[in-house]
């Protein structure tokens, strides 16, 4: 028995715990799907082992989740049950949590599934009815409390439906002592209201006076006694009898709206406002209107409220004054004191103070912005210095405030010289500024702001170091896109701009996908709204060379396809390909080939054949190191951790670019079986972990009669000796595309071993090398227990002569600073980009003791070979 | 009128981290009513989990995080903060009372029964300050401590029956919410009427607790081009265990006897006040000797409240005054702090200390600190040096002061700061920040003076009043650098 009643209770359990768990994945709904789940609910009701909490939560599961999902004949069963429960359960003062929520649940059961005419709902209505009458009975009053509100929602549901109960109601509410007065009272101006406004064409005499107006005035006299929020149900329906009766004034509302100017309570202070916007004029005088007004504005610098309290009041207040309030500001005094308490301080928070600004700005006469410079001071220097989102999403927020409401040419100026200054540093900033410049476009007939903005922002672009363009050019490049759809804005110097920003790109290896369509974008605006006469050549050299410089086919194909559409289709036959009417249509495949002349045949997709030996040769001519400047530290360097002169030489070293020029000769062999080859294209395969990526090289064509010199750059990211594969892709005299490999570019050991350049490092002075090195050396030959450690050293012996080692290390040696031949030899290699390699040479008899010290110790295998090389050569 | 649907997030510790719903509770014949008030422009609430994600994100705490995002902060959209709108398929769902209370989002959707096109005007929908009301309240049946939060959180069924049956809203007041669910007897007389915000009535001996508590905000930049700024607001706060229904308490909010007489501005005051003279300072009399007493009566609730606010915009002498400057030397910082003693305000501290964040770069290494009095520290985070000042200035010459030389550690460790405001601390930018606390005193000299408290009905009682007063927000700028200030009017 005691088993049977542990499973019971466990089985309820594990169905309260399955509906958490589809509770928490949003999926509880399906689970009453199945009808038998909802009596598996209810039968868990009647067993007296599962636990009252238990019972209590599946009530409210089946009430939130389970109602709307039954049907009709389902629904009535299910009531039946419940009031069985109800029925069962009133009077148990032990499970009141219970009994309420089963109270809930029945009344949303039956308005849910419109049961309000049927048997159930009138058994309810009675169960709650003889609840409700034990008036004053102080156990009970929490469950008296709730039937009055489930009582309520039924006649909300079925207006009248309680209209007989209505004299013993007032006589309740006048004898109800407890707390719960509150919902008899509520209840009753239910009632009430739906009796007044019951199905007649005159309802002001659905009603007579005697019925309404003592109770009416016996509620209003005790509002008191309401809470804020219970006194808003009773407050509407009372609006409600005075609109649709003649015998109640609004004037009944005089004494709480007064009593309750100086509230800070939210709820009382929405209802001294929306009374008074229900009836402006006829409660309050214009000086008590005001004084709501002024304690409605000081409610804001209440700093003791929760913030979210003080954003509530001003929205109220904005919604005050855009709803015929506005006139309260024709008065001087009232605007000046409203501009006063609204002016932000400086500890209000970002919300507040924008939200501050957007209704000071509209309480300034139209057309008079003197004060804009001095109220958008903060969020100005907040924004200019820091770049922050938040920041200038606000100061955009009362910029357009300012100029929708003040359309002048101060504010114009203001926003101009702002955005102006915002987008030098953050041009993280320009989609918002763009959304602004739009909004005041799409808002204001008047789009001389946005032009003008639109034309600066335009310039400041052009101007800027196509380095900086191309580090954000997901935002500078939205600019150049809205500018080209203005037809007012010349776009020979925006297409000049693109080209050098392509060609700065390929140089730079970031001529990625995205980069491509966001020049596409601006070319296809380009199209969309200029004359293509005045940009056809221009536009011609920036679309071939996107198609020379991208790799990426999707890029290739759609600059092909402008370039086509530039080349082929008159401007009217251009916009509709391109304009927005037919994009996304499945039609516009089959447009562009009708339009474009030559271009009806469906060619497919070029095959790339691969061939073995297509007679393309290359050989290696000189490899030429070549050290540069940068602008900006590079991010190839590797940082030591050093002091003294050395810091300086590592601060030399960050900005030294160093590249190794290869020069090849590429030839078509007189056994090839093609005399001329065109659009010949070089790709280096290298790993991007050794090398930053090269870019490809093009040429034009080659024949057996003449061979073409070809320069590789290739720039280090490690100096680690590689094999790289070289693929060639050509076009042939029919047209065939042939791809085919040339031999492999072998970056060796003694290519990646360079005369370190003194100079650009800064070192001129012999005796100022010797102290690099030794403090190099010092460096890299540091305790190896040391956490710090930085390098590697290692000791090899080579059997030679002394002279036989200085004639092959003679470019990286260092002379003695006093012209004599020392002790030690010392030799400085310099691995690209910024590794080093040191070598101390001490003769002993026939032999050489190389100490070796190093940076980057994964090249030390290649020297022990390289020394090894000169051992065996002796 | 009532609220559809009420939902505690608890908000996800770092941005990419999805939001979790702790609870939610629908009401269905609200549902119902808001199909019928909606016709064909009806949008269901979402489940749970997408709806926790778009609220995260709308508020600002999603993957997109503070930055802009157009759908939310365009120009075009209207700002209506705590009420927000998400976009979902089947179209917009307004408006959204939020509230944030540390790391729960409170959030409800009130039911809009007669909304005309665009009209998002919320003075119209009665259910707004409802269900912002009923989210304070939940907030504060939620401030436990920790370790009681999953209890407290099984109870909001319960709660929310209690206050809000089928999204109607009927009581906010936590505690009052709280003590009907106990449902304890209580002894009426034939002549009371109870208030519905008093369910339960005091039994035993009769006591008044009255305290002020008096805050300062002020932000000195020591620039003669930017005047400083500084707000003086405080609150009555009460506690009245009285017995009977509803006993009346008469007192005089008034200014003390040897101590500063600055008037308050105005009153706002709680429902609970049956009349005071609240009315705004006419400006011809703020100085005008000492200022009349304000009268306040009402009748008590049984729960600690806020009887009323003021605020004092009088005010003469910042009640300390402070120079602080700040120069960085090469991974070093130089600071130098002088503070005085406003010889208005009492000597006497509970804590004074002043705190120089550095929120924008790397952390402190170290501190080489002489200061005159107190001890200097640096925060466990190592972004803040913390200089204790003690409980006392000096009595004879009022000041105190500070030279240090802060060394900061590895670069590689900076952090950017999180709030606009911090991250305009950059270079000479820099603020530096005092914390205090004086007990028995308040700036603009008001008590309650205990000579006034009358109750009515007659009775005995005990009488504690207490004052204090405090910093808040009590900003000095470095002034080689440029101070965050607005331009006064």
């Amino acid at each position: 028995m005691a088993a049977t009643r542990r499973r019971v209770a466990d089985d309820g359990r594990q169905t309260l715990s399955n509906i958490r768990r589809n509770l928490s994945k949003g999926t509880v709904e399906k689970l009453f799907e199945d009808e038998s789940f909802v009596f598996e609910l209810l039968d868990a009701l009647y067993e007296e082992e599962v636990d009252v909490t238990v019972k209590t939560e599946l009530l409210a599961v089946l009430e939130q989740y389970g109602l709307d999902r039954l049907e009709a004949s389902c629904a009535e069963q299910v009531a039946a049950r419940l009031l069985d429960v109800l029925q069962e359960q009133r009077g148990s003062s032990d499970r009141l949590r219970f009994v309420v929520q089963l109270m809930l649940t029945l009344t949303s059961l039956v308005v849910t599934n419109d049961m309000l005419k049927t048997e159930p709902c009138g058994s309810l209505v009675s169960h709650l009815w003889e609840i409700v009458g034990r008036v004053n009975d102080v156990p009970s009053r929490r469950l008296r409390g709730c039937a009055c509100q489930c009582l309520r929602q039924l006649e909300t549901w079925s207006p009248g439906l309680l209209s007989r109960y209505k004299d013993r109601l007032v006589q309740a509410m006048r004898e109800e002592r407890t707390h719960v007065f509150q919902d008899y009272a509520t209840l009753l101006s239910t009632v009430l209201t739906n009796l007044s406004a019951r199905g007649d064409s005159t309802p002001a005499d659905s009603i007579p006076a005697d019925e309404v107006v003592p109770p009416l005035s016996f509620l209003m006299d005790n509002a008191f006694l309401f809470t804020p929020s219970g006194l808003w149900p009773v407050v509407l329906s009372v609006m409600e009898l005075v609109k649709t009766t003649v015998h109640v004034a609004p004037s009944i509302f005089k004494p709480l709206m007064l009593q309750n100017l100086t509230s800070v309570d939210p709820c009382m202070l929405h209802i001294v406002l929306y009374i008074q916007k229900a009836f402006q004029g006829e409660i309050l005088t214009a000086e008590e209107e005001s004084q709501l007004l002024q304690r409605l504005t000081s409610g804001v610098n209440i700093l003791t409220l929760r913030p979210a309290q003080r954003l509530l009041i001003l929205q109220w207040i904005k919604a005050y004054l855009q709803q015929g309030g506005a006139e309260e500001l024709q008065e001087e005094e009232t605007a000046g004191s409203l501009q006063r308490v609204l002016h932000p301080t400086v500890f209000d928070s970002l919300d507040i103070h924008v939200d501050k600004l957007n209704v000071l700005t509209r309480s300034y006469p139209t057309d008079e912005d003197h004060n804009l410079g001095e109220d958008i001071h903060y969020l100005k220097r907040l924004a200019l210095t820091t770049g922050n989102d938040q920041a200038t999403v606000g100061l955009y927020r009362v910029l357009f405030a300012a100029y929708t409401h003040h359309q002048t040419q101060r504010v114009s100026d203001a926003v101009i010289k702002i955005t102006q200054d915002l987008v030098v540093d953050y041009p993280h900033l320009i989609p918002l500024i763009l959304d602004f410049l739009l909004a005041i476009k799409e808002t204001l007939s008047d789009s001389t702001v946005y032009q003008a903005t639109l034309s600066s922002l335009h310039s400041q672009v052009l101007s800027a170091r196509q380095a900086e363009v191309l580090s954000h050019f997901r935002f500078y490049l939205q600019v150049l896109s809205a500018s080209a759809k203005q037809p007012h804005i010349q776009q020979q110097k925006t297409i000049q701009f693109l080209v050098g920003l392509v060609r700065y790109a390929e140089s730079s290896g970031a001529c990625d996908w995205e980069l491509g369509c966001a020049v596409l974008t601006v070319c296809r605006n380009l199209l969309l709204h200029h004359c293509s006469d005045y940009i056809y050549y221009d536009l011609g050299e920036l679309l071939f060379e996107m198609q020379t410089s991208f790799s990426d086919c999707d890029i290739r194909n759609r600059a092909r396809l402008l370039y086509a559409l530039l080349a082929g289709a008159s401007d009217e036959k251009l916009r509709d390909v391109l304009g927005s009417k037919l994009l996304g249509g499945v039609v516009l495949s089959q447009n562009i080939t009708n339009m474009l002349t030559g271009s009806s045949q469906n060619l497919g997709k070029a095959e790339v054949i691969h061939m073995e030996k297509t007679g393309l040769e290359w050989q290696r001519v000189s490899l030429t190191p070549v050290f540069s400047s940068l602008e900006s530290p590079s991010d190839l360097v590797h940082s030591l951790h050093v002091t003294g002169r050395l810091e300086s030489y590592f601060q030399h070293l960050a900005y030294l670019k160093a590249e190794l020029v290869y020069q090849y000769t590429l030839s078509l062999s007189e056994t090839s079986e093609y005399e001329v080859l065109s659009a010949v294209s070089v790709r280096l395969k290298a790993s991007t972990e050794t090398f930053t990526p090269a870019p490809d090289i093009h040429l034009l064509s080659i024949s057996k009669l003449g061979s073409k010199e070809l320069t590789l750059r290739l720039v280090p990211r490690v100096p680690q000796p590689s094999v790289i594969d070289v693929q060639a892709m050509f076009c042939t005299e029919d047209h065939s595309t042939v791809s085919c490999l040339l031999d492999p570019v072998g970056v060796t050991f003694t290519d990646l071993t360079l005369t370190l350049p003194w100079q650009e490092l800064g070192v001129d002075v012999l005796q100022d090398r010797h102290c690099v090195f030794d403090e190099l050396w010092a460096v890299l030959t540091a305790d190896s227990n040391h956490a710090r450690q930085q390098g590697v050293e290692s000791v090899k012996v080579v059997q030679c002569a002394t002279d036989r080692i200085h004639r092959a290390l003679n470019a990286f040696h260092l002379p003695h600073p006093s012209g004599d031949e020392g002790i030690v030899d010392k030799y400085l290699m310099f691995l690209p980009p910024s590794y080093h390699l040191l070598l101390q040479v001490v003769a002993q008899s026939n032999k050489q003791v190389v100490s070796m010290a190093t940076d980057y110790w994964q090249i030390l295998p290649c020297v022990s070979n390289y020394l090894n090389t000169i051992d065996s050569a002796t | 009128m009532s609220v559809r649907c009420v939902w505690i997030i608890h908000l996800p510790g770092t941005p990419n981290k999805a939001a979790k719903v702790l609870f939610t509770r629908k009401f269905p014949t609200v549902e119902k009513q808001a199909k019928r008030a909606s016709g064909e422009g009806y949008v269901g609430v979402l489940p749970d989990p997408q709806m926790a994600r778009l609220l995260v994100q709308e508020v600002g705490f999603g993957p997109a995080g503070k930055k802009f995002v157009a759908e939310r902060d365009s120009c075009r959209e209207i700002l209506q903060k705590p009420v927000f709108k998400i976009k979902t398929d089947e179209g917009e769902i307004w408006p959204l009372v939020v509230l944030q209370q540390g790391e729960l989002l409170l959030c409800c959707l009130p039911l809009v029964e007669e909304q005309t096109s665009n009209d998002n005007n919320l003075i119209n929908i009665p259910t707004i300050s409802q269900g912002f009301a009923l989210l304070s309240s939940l907030a504060e049946a939620l401030r436990v401590p920790s370790q009681e939060f999953a209890t407290r959180l099984t109870e909001m069924p319960a709660f929310l029956n209690e206050a809000a049956p089928f999204g109607c809203v009927r009581d906010t007041c936590a505690d009052t919410v709280l003590a009907k669910l106990t449902n304890r007897p209580v002894t009426l007389h034939k002549t009371d009427k109870q208030a519905a915000w008093k369910p339960l009535l005091h039994r035993g001996k009769s006591s008044i607790y009255l305290g002020i508590t008096e805050f300062i905000r002020a932000s000195q930049c020591n620039q003669e081009e930017m005047r400083d700024a500084m707000e003086v607001y405080g609150s009555v706060l009460c506690r009245a265990e009285l017995e009977g229904v509803s006993p009346d308490i008469i007192l005089n909010v008034s200014h003390a006897p040897d101590s500063p007489s600055i008037a308050l501005d105005q009153l706002t005051t709680h429902p609970c006040v049956l009349s005071a003279d609240s009315m705004p300072l006419p400006d011809n009399k703020a100085s005008a000797g000492v200022p009349a007493p304000r009268r306040i009566r009402f009748s008590p609730p049984s729960e600690n409240f806020t009887l009323c606010h003021y605020s004092a915009s009088h005010l003469q002498e910042l009640p300390i005054f402070g120079s602080y400057t700040m120069k960085p030397e090469d991974g070093k910082l130089q600071v130098s702090v002088l503070l005085k003693l406003s010889d208005q305000i009492r000597n006497t501290f509970d804590y004074c200390e002043l705190q120089i964040p550095l929120l924008n770069g790397p952390p402190v290494q170290s501190v080489d600190s002489s200061p005159s009095q107190g001890g200097v520290t640096v925060s466990p985070d190592r972004r803040i040096v913390v200089w204790n000042i003690g409980q006392k200035f000096p009595n004879k010459t009022l000041e105190v002061s500070l030279t240090a030389t802060v060394y900061m550690g590895d670069k590689s460790k900076s952090i950017a700061a999180s709030s606009p405001e911090d991250q305009f601390c950059v270079g000479l930018n820099s603020y530096c920040q005092l914390y205090f606390m004086v007990p028995e005193f308040t700036h603009t000299g008001c008590h309650v003076d205990p000579r006034s408290v009358q109750v009515s009905p007659a009775t005995k009682f005990k009488l504690t009043t207490g004052r204090e007063y405090k910093s808040n927000d009590y900003k000095i700028w470095n002034s080689l650098g440029e101070a965050l200030t607005v331009k006064e009017k």
